[in-house]
């Protein structure tokens, strides 16, 4: 029975937000509706343009890695990572392998944070608060560790040209170990209720489709990718910082809807944690970074990484100045966006806020 | 009407003692909803703070409404029907009620009121938002009513033991008070447990989550609201919570505790608040439905239940 | 006032992302919603209708394509309310301040009550932030009424 279809049979547009609750950024969405069919999706999209790419070109090299974190707060570190990467090919820097892993150790703890953030968020649209706050809660434990060890809570500062602004003494990582053992049992039950609550599963099983074919042709990444079982995480394929020598497994699902977008980023946090654990074990001593002030020639360099959201990209053009003549970005939501046109089409209008969340928008990242 | 009769409209069941002890039931859910997550939660009158402070907000009217007339008064019908229902209702052993003969048909059409309200608000405030909950809305309606009338017949045809069914919410009261109530009755338990569903829906308490569902049309049918308007309909909503337990006691459990109406009134809230435990205890550990399997799920579930008692009632 | 000694126990905030980083988003929605900051146990309570709102939050620094939609906004909101702005980008610019694209910050459209700093706001200084907009929104209450 289609009740719906009965009472409003015409088509017509309905917009949500900018400024709407279940989402976290401004972003317009204008959706063909039919009853509480979606039959097209229309994003408009520029509320959250700070013209970055401008800014970055007046500041210095080394106020960049301030600004460029300010991206996206939900995948701060990962920003100034690519960029000081790119930044370190240019002037041919290699940092010091205890910092290697240091870099490790503050990116996958943001990941970890980012991923529980966005399943949290899930578990509030299809209007399961309960398990919402519990996963808020899991996070903090999280937040504790970033707020102790790197002295905020959202945005670390943990890199910095040729190494890492912190060091973790002996107190220090065994506070962390401590820390990540709490975090395990309560992240253990919520991952439990995704997995088998019934509730959960009417909501998002087969809901918001990205089938593998589409997913190649559109290029999607991270864990948008591996839900639909395609494997470019980067940090597999082409392994920068300490992941090489780490020994971890790239997380795929094969149900291509939100649900197994949603158990890839339950599952990734469980590697994360496996991955710190790693790194404090093989940690190396000595410098945690490069002892002079860089000098940055001429030249252009390149680097991607596995952000929480996907492979993010940066280009940075040097002239010898010490300002950069080109910073350029490319990130994960971008090709995200467009999948949201296959995601979308045939859903209710109650799943479209969930499908949307399910591809972890970062509006701030895209549209900069 | 005598003396008994007004004080009984205006001041205690129904009127003020109404309004204030819905108003915390709604504020014990949310307080029991938050400590089942381990939080603090609001105050114990949270609410009847907040209907204050709508009183003290400016009164908004958009722009766009398609009718400034029934946007206005649409609160208005909704919170007269529901006082006219806390009116009509008997509290076990307090006070009798209308007392006329056929009352319960009269409680299923004041019980719709709300809903109807929530309506026309919604549909004549011209926001998008507002047109998608009012659909959802009506779509939930015909389904769970079904439930309700059949339950309704149920509890009728068991209060009349086999000589047709008793319409009257003070003789059904009357005959669990002598026979003992339908909850021990066996018979009874599948309409009890439709009845909790139909409640939960009406209530739109998680899974029923739908119609102002935050996650797509935000606050659905009070989104244009502010002021004065949105204060009827937050007391509208806590009188349709206090009437919809009030009726589940009189239909399941109206047993009494002394013969006393003092402490037959202190029994009643202490059951009322057991109920509403009990629905912030499904509200805190369930999901929502969409609209579409909520109108599946409510059109079979408590249909068979409700269906099962009053087939047993009648063959039995 | 007796009115608004009980009507201030009853503040529903209002959230506007004109354009933030998520940073301090995030911190809000982590004040709100986690058991050990839980708001609602002061009575607030976040809606989603401009029209409910008492207690504005706004954060970011205002890009030039929000800027209509936050005027169109803060005439939406009722009297008598308060405006805080979150994060160091609403209240200056913060990082964001010279760029093409901001016309911010907050206090160019609407007078801000408020300042809650921070890069992102801490949770603590959010809800420190919040019980100072309530003691503000107290002499609103009551200038409100009286004239
Ligand atoms: S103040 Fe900082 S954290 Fe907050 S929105 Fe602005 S840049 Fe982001």
């Amino acid at each position: 029975m289609k009740p719906k279809e009965k009472e409003i049979k015409k088509s017509y547009r309905a917009p949500i937000g900018p400024i709407h609750i279940a989402l976290e950024e401004p972003v317009y969405f204008k959706l063909d509706l039919q009853g509480e069919t979606v039959k097209g999706v229309d994003i408009l999209s520029g509320f959250v343009h700070r013209g970055m790419e401008a800014l970055v070109l007046r500041r210095n090299y080394l106020q960049n890695m301030i600004i460029t974190e300010r991206t996206c707060s939900l995948c701060s570190n990962n920003h100034p990572f690519t960029y000081i990467l790119a930044v370190e090919k240019i002037a041919d820097i290699t940092p010091p392998p205890r910092a290697q892993y240091l870099r490790v150790i503050a990116d996958e703890i943001k990941r970890a944070a980012s991923h529980l953030i966005n399943i949290s968020l899930q578990a509030h649209l299809i209007g399961f608060h309960s398990l919402m706050t519990q996963t808020m809660e899991t996070r903090e434990i999280l937040q504790d560790i970033k707020e102790t060890i790197w002295g905020n809570r959202m945005d670390l500062s943990a890199n910095t040209i040729g190494g890492v602004k912190y060091d973790l003494d002996q107190e220090r990582q065994k506070y962390l170990i401590k820390k990540l053992t709490q975090i395990r049992k309560p992240l253990k039950r919520v991952l439990n209720i995704f997995k088998t609550n019934s509730m959960v599963r009417l909501r998002t099983e087969g809901v918001g489709v990205i089938p593998k074919e589409d997913g190649l042709r559109l290029g999607i990444v991270g864990p948008c990718a591996r839900g639909s079982g395609i494997n470019n995480d980067i940090r597999d394929i082409n392994p920068y910082a300490a992941y090489p020598d780490l020994d971890f497994e790239v997380v795929l699902e094969h149900g291509c809807d939100v649900r197994s977008r949603t158990l890839v980023r339950v599952r990734e946090v469980y590697q994360a944690i496996n991955l710190v654990e790693q790194c404090l074990k093989k940690l190396p001593d000595g410098p945690v970074r490069t002892p002079n002030l860089p000098r940055i020639n001429e030249g252009e360099g390149v680097a991607r990484t596995e952000a929480p959201r996907g492979e993010l990209f940066y280009y940075v053009k040097s002239n010898g100045s010490d300002k950069p003549e080109r910073i350029k970005w490319r990130v994960p939501t971008y090709m995200h966006w467009e999948a949201l046109t296959v995601a979308m089409p045939g859903n209710k209008l109650a799943d479209t806020a969930v499908i949307f969340n399910s591809i972890d928008p970062c509006i701030s990242c895209t549209e900069r | 009407m005598s003396a008994s009769q007004i004080f009984n409209f205006f001041i205690c069941p129904g009127g003020i003692f109404a309004i204030f002890f819905g108003l915390v039931l709604v504020s014990l859910e949310r307080i029991a909803v938050a400590r089942f997550q381990g939080r603090v939660g609001p105050p114990i009158f949270q609410n009847i703070f907040d209907v204050i402070k709508l009183i003290t907000k400016e009164v908004m009217i958009p722009k766009d409404a398609t009718n400034r007339f029934f946007f206005l008064l649409a609160p208005v019908f909704g919170f007269a029907g529901m006082v006219a229902a806390v009116s009509v209702i008997p509290v076990a052993g307090v006070s009798s009620g209308l007392g006329a003969n056929s009352d319960l048909i009269v409680l299923i059409y004041l019980l719709a009121l709300p809903a109807v309200s929530h309506i026309l608000g919604g549909s004549s405030s011209g926001s998008t938002y507002s047109a998608v909950s009012v659909s959802r809305e009506v779509v939930l309606m015909f389904a769970y009513e079904i439930t309700f009338i059949i339950v309704i017949f149920t509890v009728a045809l068991a209060a009349g033991n086999g000589n047709g069914a008793v319409f009257s919410l003070q003789q059904i009261v009357d005959y669990q008070l002598t026979n003992g109530s339908f909850i021990s009755d066996p018979r009874m338990l599948p309409a009890l447990f439709a009845f909790l569903i139909f409640m939960l829906a009406t209530l739109e308490v998680p899974p029923f989550h739908i119609a102002e569902n935050d996650a797509d049309v935000i606050k659905g049918y009070l989104m244009e609201y502010s002021g004065r308007p949105l204060a009827l309909f937050e007391m509208t909503h806590a009188l349709k919570l206090l009437v919809l337990i009030t009726v589940l006691q009189i239909f399941f459990f109206p047993g009494i505790a002394a013969n006393n109406p003092v402490a037959n009134l202190l029994w009643y809230m202490f059951k009322s608040g057991v109920i509403v435990f009990l629905i912030a205890l499904i509200h805190a550990c369930m999901a929502s439905f969409r609209v579409d399997q909520a109108f599946k799920f409510l059109l079979t579930v408590p249909v068979v239940l409700a269906l099962a008692s009053l087939g047993m009632v009648l063959f039995l | 006032m007796l009115l608004s000694k009980y009507a201030t126990k009853s503040p529903w905030l209002f959230r506007i992302n004109t354009g933030s980083c998520n940073g301090c988003d995030v911190e809000l929605a982590t004040t709100a919603l986690i058991p050990r900051f839980d708001v609602e146990r002061l009575g607030c309570k976040y809606t989603g209708s401009p029209k409910h709102a008492d207690i504005v939050l706004i954060t970011g620094p205002v890009t030039a394509r929000s800027e209509n939609y936050l005027k169109r906004m803060l005439v939406e909101i009722p009297e008598p309310r308060v405006i805080v702005a979150i994060g160091i980008c609403a209240i200056s610019g913060g990082v964001f301040k010279d760029s093409y694209s901001i016309r911010g910050p907050v206090d160019k459209y609407v007078d801000v009550d408020v300042n809650v700093s921070g890069c992102p706001v801490r949770p603590q200084s959010i809800l420190d932030g919040v019980a100072k907009a309530i003691e503000i929104w107290k002499e609103k209450i009551e200038q409100f009424h009286e004239g």
